[in-house]
């Protein structure tokens, strides 16, 4: 405030406003948004459930069925093919037509292998539908 | 520049910096966090994300819901129960619907996964399923 009132001492270009209270507002600006500021960088995916169970089961005989156990085997009518086997076996099974695929996950099994394997899934680029079963 | 070679006419206080530059910068800066900014609540547990290829990338201002695999629902650092899921989604997007992001451990069992899905899915929002690529 002081500099502003000895202006008449010198020259035209000596009567500026004095901005170091709006730099000192700025800055703390700044500073407020650099310490509240995330960087959320979320990827992810979505699952397609259907919600009754009713639903998915009225038409067994036109879905590949792929079976999550609880001790992260990956079976399909009863073998074995794991995660890696899942996108052949739909490969295989929908050789004439695109089938649905439905992922029945038991309840003790985990995200993980169920993730994987429902990752597989999309990448054949059929309908994938999710239930879990005991 | 032609300011700071001047200072020889005028007495001693005129030889200042010339912070203008600075001020540039700086408001700069502001408006880049200004625009950034998004004010999520963060889970504030730490989880092991499940793998997946085909994952995308998704909405930035979410509501984050993690799972543990002890079996807690964790929102806002707070164990809010897979029952409390749908209350607290529908306490955050009463202004607009928020999607959910859920980030479930790897060795979260399906039941309870499910059963955390379900939940967030009957408020109506897009729920998703955080992975790691």
């Amino acid at each position: 405030m002081g500099a502003r009132f000895n202006s008449s001492n010198i020259q035209d270009e000596g009567s500026e406003v004095d901005i170091s209270p709006l730099i000192d507002v700025v800055f703390i600006l700044l500073i407020f948004f650099i310490v509240t500021t995330i960087f959320v960088e979320e990827e992810g995916v979505q699952i397609n459930k259907p919600q009754s169970a009713a639903a998915a089961s009225d038409s067994d005989a036109e879905n590949i069925v792929i079976v999550v156990s609880e001790n992260g085997a990956v079976l399909s009518d009863g073998k074995k093919i794991g995660v890696s086997g899942v996108q052949a076996t739909i490969r295989r099974k929908s050789s004439a037509e695109k089938l649905p695929v439905l992922i029945q996950a038991k309840k003790k099994s985990n995200l993980g292998v169920f993730m994987r394997v429902y990752d597989e899934a999309l990448l054949s680029g059929n309908d994938v539908s999710v239930t879990t079963v005991n | 520049m032609g300011k700071r070679f001047n200072t020889a006419s005028s007495s001693d206080d005129e030889s200042a910096v010339d912070i203008s530059p600075l001020i540039d910068v700086v408001f700069i800066l502001l408006i880049f966090f200004i625009v950034t900014t998004v004010f999520v609540e963060e889970t504030g547990v730490e989880i092991t994300k499940p793998r997946a290829v085909s994952a995308a990338d998704l909405e930035k201002n979410s509501i984050l819901i993690a799972v543990t695999p002890d079996g807690d629902v964790v929102y806002g650092g707070k164990s809010i129960g897979v029952t409390g899921i749908q209350s607290t989604i529908k306490r955050m997007s009463s202004k607009e619907q928020l999607p959910v992001i859920l980030q479930a451990d790897q060795a979260v069992n399906m039941d309870l996964f499910m059963r955390a899905y379900d939940q967030a899915v009957l408020t109506g929002a897009k729920v998703s399923v955080s992975t790691l690529n």
